[in-house]
């Protein structure tokens, strides 16, 4: 339902997007302790042969596909959930599953499951994700509205949080205390392509969802009522939402732990240069927030310091200010519902 | 000739609170229905359960068809639904809200066809819209963005219109041209129904009055008749006094004499 103005416009922009993007690539695939020519990292991607080969295609490539894949997760998934609730602010912490996610995670490192099974922490950790859908829709209910689903969420998120806490509190071994509170703080850092090969898949299903309720989202500017009427089932969207952000972000956590603020970023980065459409914001911010992470996870390699800084402190060192900033730049856009 | 609406409603209740009693409802081409009656009368809930928005008891035909039975698009085809208060919470350009009203129509997420195109644009004309077609629809005043939302539910074209205090937030002016485009939908042989509180537009306007209270239909029937019967007088518990100026219509509301 574009006009032909606007699907040039969104063109040129996921061009411009996706040129970044390609940039990042080749400057992640470069950046490490390492220094590899271009031919070495070239022949080394391709070939995969000799100490060039294992470094870019079992150190940096697995890193790269996660911030890239993570990335547009997050952002895609936090652009879908403002388009849902209506309400620029929304981010998928509000459902509750990153904070499930994470503490699947933390479980077992609690229990020392991580060190014994490889794939168990971020089995566990989408399972997490998995549950608190299921708790959150259980709680609301089939019929469930927005507000409903909203304190379900903050309630299961709330759960998990204090349960984080209390794995943390009651842990006897330092050094898995260390090990939960680094994790917590989100890193792209010893992954392989198994991790990627385990997140895959739910961040396909999930982004491919949202990306077929981007219509609906665009329906839903005129209210539910409204929306109901044109022939939108606007409870079974919000069921489908609610989901694909769980699978999305369990996915996402289990392999790279707790990040924040790019899933809110990056759609208000992006929705400005599509005119606020909830539907053409959605692969926009998916590549801005891809684009984001991808230059975080850069960052933090080249920020010199005893040990690698975790990306999801970068995240919110960086997010907390920008997102400031763009309160403080945008505040009429906020009360556009009160234009003249 | 089929009725538009042919509705037989049984029952319309929020948790035990009945909201509608059984009521019947005919509505043909060709007529304008002011919804009238007191506030809390059932008017909205009367509106909303034809759109498909509240669950209700009944049986309900759109042009003969058994509504239970269509499908979500093929209902959204044949009802065109105005919400009282309707909301523009993103800043769309006020074309590609009145284009949301041919999604009923469209491929999910397909552009839109060049008929439909044509169609949008002959209702932003329709509704002095031209001018403000590429303009982010929540940069209007309240007015244009209620002419905005009333030509998105005419780009549905669907043979049935329900409004919901279309004009209530309008100056005179906008008022008048508001009710005169439902009146030329009318006239093109759709069914518009249309709750309203200002009697006297209403009066201008409407080929038929339903008027309600606590959940009835209490009148039906042409407005000269129920305004002659008194039917509306004892509805509204108050008295209302008919006038001629310059060929319209005025009427005024007055208190009942003890």
């Amino acid at each position: 339902m574009l006009t032909q103005h606007t699907s040039h416009t969104d063109i040129r922009l996921k061009a411009a997007l996706s040129a970044l993007l390609a940039c990042l690539c080749v400057a992640s695939l470069a950046t490490g302790p390492a220094h590899l020519s271009i031919a070495e990292l070239v022949q080394g991607l391709l070939q995969g042969e000799g100490v060039a080969g294992i470094i870019i295609r079992d150190i940096r490539l697995p890193r790269l596909l996660l911030s890239l894949g993570v990335g547009a997760s997050l952002g895609l998934c936090g652009a879908a959930l403002q388009g849902l609730l209506r309400n620029p602010l929304a981010e998928p912490a509000i459902f509750g599953a990153p904070q499930a996610a994470a503490f699947g995670a933390v479980a077992t490192l609690y229990s020392g499951l991580a060190n014994a099974v490889s794939w168990a922490l971020p089995a566990a950790a989408i399972l997490g994700a998995a549950l608190s859908v299921a708790l959150v829709l259980v709680a609301a209910g089939r019929r469930a509205g927005i507000i409903t689903l909203i304190l379900a969420g903050l309630a299961v998120g709330s759960l998990a949080g204090a349960a984080i806490s209390l794995a943390i509190n009651l842990s006897a071994n330092p050094f898995a205390v260390t090990e939960i509170i680094f994790w917590l703080m989100g890193s792209f850092e010893d992954r392989s392509m198994q991790h990627v090969a385990l997140a895959a898949p739910c961040l396909m299903i999930s982004s491919l969802i949202l990306l077929r309720c981007g219509p609906s989202l665009r329906l839903l500017t005129l209210g539910d009522d409204t929306a109901r009427s044109l022939g939108l089932n606007v409870t079974h969207l919000r069921l489908w939402i609610v989901t694909a952000v769980a699978i999305g972000v369990g996915g996402g956590v289990a392999v790279s732990g707790a990040i924040g603020f790019v899933g809110l970023i990056a759609p208000h980065l992006m929705r400005p240069l599509v005119g606020g459409d909830p539907q053409r914001v959605l692969v926009p911010s998916s590549l801005a927030a891809a684009a984001l992470l991808t230059a975080a996870d850069i960052g933090v390699r080249l920020i010199p310091a005893t040990s690698e800084i975790k990306i999801g402190v970068v995240t919110s060192l960086i997010g907390v200010p920008l997102f400031l900033w763009l309160v403080w730049t945008r505040r009429g856009l906020f009360s556009t519902s009160d234009a003249p | 000739m089929t009725d538009v609406i042919d509705l037989d409603l049984k029952r319309v209740a929020f948790g035990n609170r009945a909201i509608l009693h059984p009521l019947s409802l005919h509505v043909r081409p060709g007529e304008l229905v002011a919804l009238i009656g007191p506030n809390g009368a059932g008017k909205t809930t009367l509106l909303r359960s034809i759109a498909g928005l509240v669950p209700w008891q009944g049986r309900l035909r759109i042009q003969g068809e058994d509504a239970a039975k269509f499908s979500a698009a093929r209902r959204a085809q044949c009802i065109a639904y105005l919400e009282q208060n309707g909301s523009i919470h993103w800043p769309l350009l006020v074309r590609d809200i009145v284009s949301l009203g041919r999604l009923p129509f469209a491929n999910r997420g397909a552009a839109l066809s060049v008929q439909d195109r044509e169609h949008v644009d002959r209702i932003l004309e329709t509704c002095c819209l031209e001018h403000l077609s590429e303009r982010p629809a929540t940069e209007l005043s309240g007015g244009e963005r209620a002419r905005v939302l009333l030509a998105r539910a005419l780009a549905v074209d669907a043979p049935l219109l329900l409004a919901d205090e279309p004009v209530s937030a309008l100056d005179p002016a906008l008022q008048i041209a508001t009710m005169q485009i439902l009146k030329d939908q009318a006239d093109a042989g759709r069914a518009v129904i249309v709750v309203m509180h200002d009697l006297g537009l209403a009066l201008r306007f409407a080929s038929r009055f339903v008027a309600m209270s606590q959940g009835h239909i209490r009148a039906d029937g042409p407005p000269d008749s129920l305004l002659a019967s008194g039917a509306l007088d004892h509805i509204f518990g108050i008295r209302f006094l008919r006038a001629q100026s310059d060929g319209i219509e005025l009427l005024a509301a007055a208190r009942r004499q003890s």
